[in-house]
């Protein structure tokens, strides 16, 4: 089953302090504010975060699911995935290694782990055909 | 500065070889850095870091000295790494990265001119040469140089140059220790060696360390099996010390965090509440801020380093990755700056109106009658009756409160 709705790809800036969060946020807000928002986050710029960042990309997830949306992460630079390793964050989010895998990920239905308990036939019919 | 003192507590060396007479006539020049590509953790040289309570550079001193060895000059590229290394027995300088190899060559003319060999070392690797051994196969072969090699046949740069030779010397020193012009004998040595180069061998030395596969001992007390704790450590009763662990001096663990897996908190590091140190280092002087997860890393500087990823990275938010401070003055400035903190309130309540008491009334409960007898209207008082703001008077002059 495919969705209809957008998925907006934004592109995180390098720095990601409390000063650039607050005007990121302002840039995101109208994005969050739209009913089951699909919003990917690529963070291959980002050089710096801090905790400021981080409560930010948090901010979005909750604003998201609020709206019965998803936030997903791609692209992590190497400072990025150290950071969100080291406060813990980073197993709150889906992560991919790039903006197309995440926005292809808003395609399926049964987000990913359901699919793995309940596999969809047809899906699974379809990648046998591409395996033979 | 001099160099090599050594602290009331142990300095880590499990079994130390006796001071050798026949090594009177040798000297030693530790040379620290150099190649400044590698081996350098936040532009300092992985030596000067501590490992398990001493770094390298003390604990490399420390062999040359149970060695026997006399004299010893140290040079580094580097300024060392607060607080420094303090002792008494030996010279320490710094040279510029662009003037180092000519420096150590002049320090190695005058170190050669009162003694028959000299032994050159740069840090660089954590090599446990037996050096009596190498010196003996050096006068026995009368080679001018002898260069130790490890076991797998890597080339580690302990060098032992006899002071007759001097333009050998030089060559070598010049040519940055690479022996390409040079003619060298091997040492063969089947101590343990860590060639150091990046931050993860750093880690894997302290692991080594703690299964007992080299010499380095943690310098502190073995509070229960596999977990020291240094002098002046002050760890929270809800934190956890798992073993293999080391806690350094004067650290501060804070409640409900988690030390465990082979990790080690140098000297003056803290961890703040919640947070899991989980097989990682933690440098000196470094802060982990409060509920992180350090994991397989490198931390200190203001800087990971992720085993894990391979990457180091700078973190600028103090609330995650800070330094901490031991100067004298730190206490006086955190009540100053506690008291500071106090004075908009005290400034506001000193210049506020004087509170004033409110006027004891007359309750009038207390005189209303509440007899059926005395219940008339005209006996309760008239005040009771028209003060509107009664309820609201006793409710601010308690609740308020």
């Amino acid at each position: 089953m495919e969705t209809s709705r957008p998925v907006v790809v934004k592109r995180v800036p390098e720095s990601l302090n409390l000063k650039q969060a607050r005007v990121f946020l302002e840039e995101v807000r109208p994005l969050l504010e739209h009913d089951r928002p699909q919003l990917v986050f690529d963070l291959s710029l980002v050089h710096r975060i801090d905790a400021a960042g981080v409560d930010l990309l948090l901010y979005c997830m909750q604003e998201a699911a609020r709206r019965d949306g998803d936030l997903k992460l791609a692209s992590l630079s190497p400072h990025a995935q150290v950071v969100l390793d080291l406060t813990r964050t980073g197993r709150l989010f889906e992560i991919f290694a790039s903006s197309a895998d995440a926005v292809r990920s808003f395609g399926g239905y049964l987000p990913n782990m359901v699919r793995q308990f309940h596999p969809d036939p047809e899906l699974e019919a379809k990648d046998g055909r591409k395996a033979a | 500065m001099d160099l090599g003192g050594r602290n009331s507590e142990s300095s880590g060396f499990s079994d130390l070889t006796p001071p050798a007479s026949g090594l009177r006539g040798v000297r030693a020049l530790v040379l620290v850095g150099g190649k400044p590509e590698i081996e350098r953790f936040g532009e300092f040289p992985l030596a000067q870091f501590d490992v398990l309570g001493r770094s390298v550079l003390m604990r490399t001193l420390d062999r040359i000295r149970a060695a026997g060895i006399g004299e010893t000059a140290v040079l580094s590229d580097t300024e060392p790494l607060p607080p420094g290394p303090e002792s008494v027995s030996c010279k320490f300088s710094v040279a510029k990265p662009e003037c180092f190899w000519n420096e150590a060559l002049r320090l190695f003319r005058s170190l050669s001119r009162h003694s028959e060999c000299v032994l050159v070392f740069r840090l660089g690797a954590w090599a446990e040469v037996d050096l009596t051994a190498m010196l003996n196969e050096q006068q026995r072969s009368g080679a001018a140089i002898m260069r130790a090699h490890s076991r797998r046949g890597e080339a580690l740069d302990v060098f032992a140059i006899s002071s007759g030779s001097q333009s050998e010397a030089a060559a070598l020193l010049r040519g940055e220790l690479r022996n390409e012009r040079v003619a060298v004998a091997v040492h063969k040595s089947y101590g343990y060696v860590n060639l150091l180069l990046t931050p993860a061998d750093l880690r894997i030395l302290t692991l080594d360390a703690f299964a007992r596969d080299c010499e380095i001992r943690p310098c502190g007390r073995e509070l229960r099996p596999g977990v020291w704790i240094g002098s002046g450590a002050r760890v929270h009763r809800r934190a956890r010390i798992l073993a293999p662990s080391f806690i350094g001096r004067f650290c501060k663990v804070h409640r409900a965090a988690i030390v465990t897996r082979g990790s080690s908190l140098e000297h003056h590091a803290e961890v703040d509440c919640a947070t899991v140190i989980d097989n990682s280092s933690v440098l000196a002087y470094t802060r982990v801020g409060a509920g992180l997860d350090v994991e397989c890393s490198l931390v200190g500087l203001n800087q990971v380093h992720s085993l894990q990823r391979n990457t180091t990275v700078v973190i600028e938010d103090p609330h995650l990755i800070g330094t901490t401070t031991t100067h004298f003055s730190a206490p006086l400035l955190s009540a100053a700056r506690w008291c500071v903190s106090l004075m908009p309130g005290m400034l506001r309540k000193l210049l506020s109106e004087p509170r004033t008491e409110p006027v004891a009334r007359d309750r009038p409960e207390a005189i209303v009658p509440s007899t059926p007898a005395l219940s008339d209207s005209s006996l309760a008082p008239v005040e009771s009756q028209t003060d509107p703001y009664r309820e609201m008077a006793e409710t601010r002059r308690y609740g308020n409160e």
